[in-house]
């Protein structure tokens, strides 16, 4: 494999990625935060108990809407990535194939603090399947609520469906503007792809896993 | 002189610790869209989650570190919190006008309304609920107070239109 995904978490770690003299983090053409997974958690579980104790048949509304966040989380924050000249010289001299775009991402994404992902499967332009452990929301869920009914990795779930639609369809590898009409395009094709956690710590399993795959097979 | 203390990295199990806390990298787009959805579906209730998820979090991390930190004045706890603050990318806030009985707190370059301005341009109303949060925290922190009485409001921000973003922190 080409990627090797220890040299880019250590390397990305490495960059001491900390606030300037603004205070700001500005990297891979984006403004980072190295923000708290407990603030994450919070509001996104508590506007989800909001509005299900109030209206349970809106469950898979208030899911959507966080999962939908999670897309535009993705299509940004790995599209920039993707498009940096961090990228450029980290990890587009391993790259050997459209899949190591994939096994790329992933390696960076490794450097975030989310846990650690790791590839089970990937079956070119149609199917991902991603293991997470130490998901932080999965993790910070069982910190203070009961075990869960369904997953609760919405951040982890909406970007590996994310990461497989700006490979495969909208080609990232060929640098298009991340414009708000591409989102929209990339993300309403019927042949999309979209994500599912098949497994998840919170509601009792050992680890999270993702299966990502298109809308309309 | 910075008062920062760098983040443990666990490189195995991608983890980021600051104060026993986890840290974790999102970016601008993400953040100001999730305030946004949640704004969206909650409304006026919608500030008070922001803010006490920002202050649950922030003091967590910080009672954390300043058990870790090298012991000092409440003032220095709160400059530690201010220059972590920024170490993580929130902006440049003086903490200066900030005391035992709360006070002012002026942030230049906040993440949040740089994000959302350059998201979606100006909006109606103050939008940096975390910052709002962070500072109520810090003041709890730095003079172990109850964090039932202290609490922060955004009383000008940049991205409503304004020079820079302001906070009055009140302690009850």
């Amino acid at each position: 494999m080409a990627i090797d995904e220890r040299v880019i978490v250590e390397t990305v770690t490495g960059m001491g990625l900390a606030g300037n003299e603004e205070g700001l983090i500005p990297a891979f053409g984006l403004y980072l935060t190295n923000h708290y997974a407990d603030f994450y958690n919070r509001i996104s579980f508590g506007v989800l108990g909001a509005l299900v104790r109030e209206n349970p048949e809106l469950t898979e509304d208030a899911v959507a809407l966080l999962t939908e966040a999670a897309h535009v989380c993705a299509f940004h924050t790995f599209g920039g990535i993707m498009s940096s000249v961090e990228w450029d010289a980290l990890v587009q001299p391993m790259i050997e194939s459209r899949e190591d775009w994939v096994l790329g991402m992933m390696a960076v994404v490794n450097a975030f603090g989310w846990g650690r992902f790791r590839v089970a499967e990937l079956l070119p332009g149609e199917r991902l399947v991603v293991e997470l452990r130490d998901s932080y929301e999965s993790s910070g869920y069982l910190e203070s609520y009961p075990q869960a009914d369904g997953p609760r990795c919405f951040l982890a779930n909406g970007g590996m469906a994310g990461l497989m639609n700006l490979v495969y369809q909208g080609d990232i590898t060929r640098r298009p503007t991340l414009t708000e009409e591409l989102y929209r395009e990339v993300f309403s094709d019927p042949r999309s792809f979209r994500s599912h956690e098949r497994l998840c710590a919170a509601k009792g399993d050992s680890h999270c896993e993702f299966v990502v795959e298109r809308m309309q097979g | 002189m910075s008062f920062h203390l760098a983040p443990q990295a666990d490189l195995e199990r991608g983890i980021t610790t600051l104060g026993g806390r986890r840290l974790v990298f999102h970016c601008h787009h993400y953040n100001v869209f999730l305030q946004r959805t949640i704004e969206d579906a909650l409304q006026e209730r919608a500030p008070r989650l922001l803010v006490a998820a920002g202050m649950e979090a922030s003091r967590s991390m910080l009672q954390g570190r300043e058990g870790e930190a090298q012991s000092g004045s409440a003032a220095d706890a709160l400059r530690r919190a201010a220059d972590t603050f920024a170490a993580q990318g929130f902006g440049r806030v003086d903490v200066r006008q900030l005391g035992e009985g709360g006070g002012r707190a002026t942030l230049d370059h906040s993440h949040y309304a740089v994000g959302w301005v350059s998201r979606w341009g100006k909006r109606a109303a103050p939008g940096c609920f975390f910052a709002a949060g962070f500072l109520a925290g810090a003041v709890a922190v730095a003079y172990r107070l109850a964090p039932e009485r202290v609490t922060s409001r955004e009383i000008e921000c940049v991205a409503a239109g304004d020079e820079r973003c302001s906070f009055r922190v009140e302690v009850w």
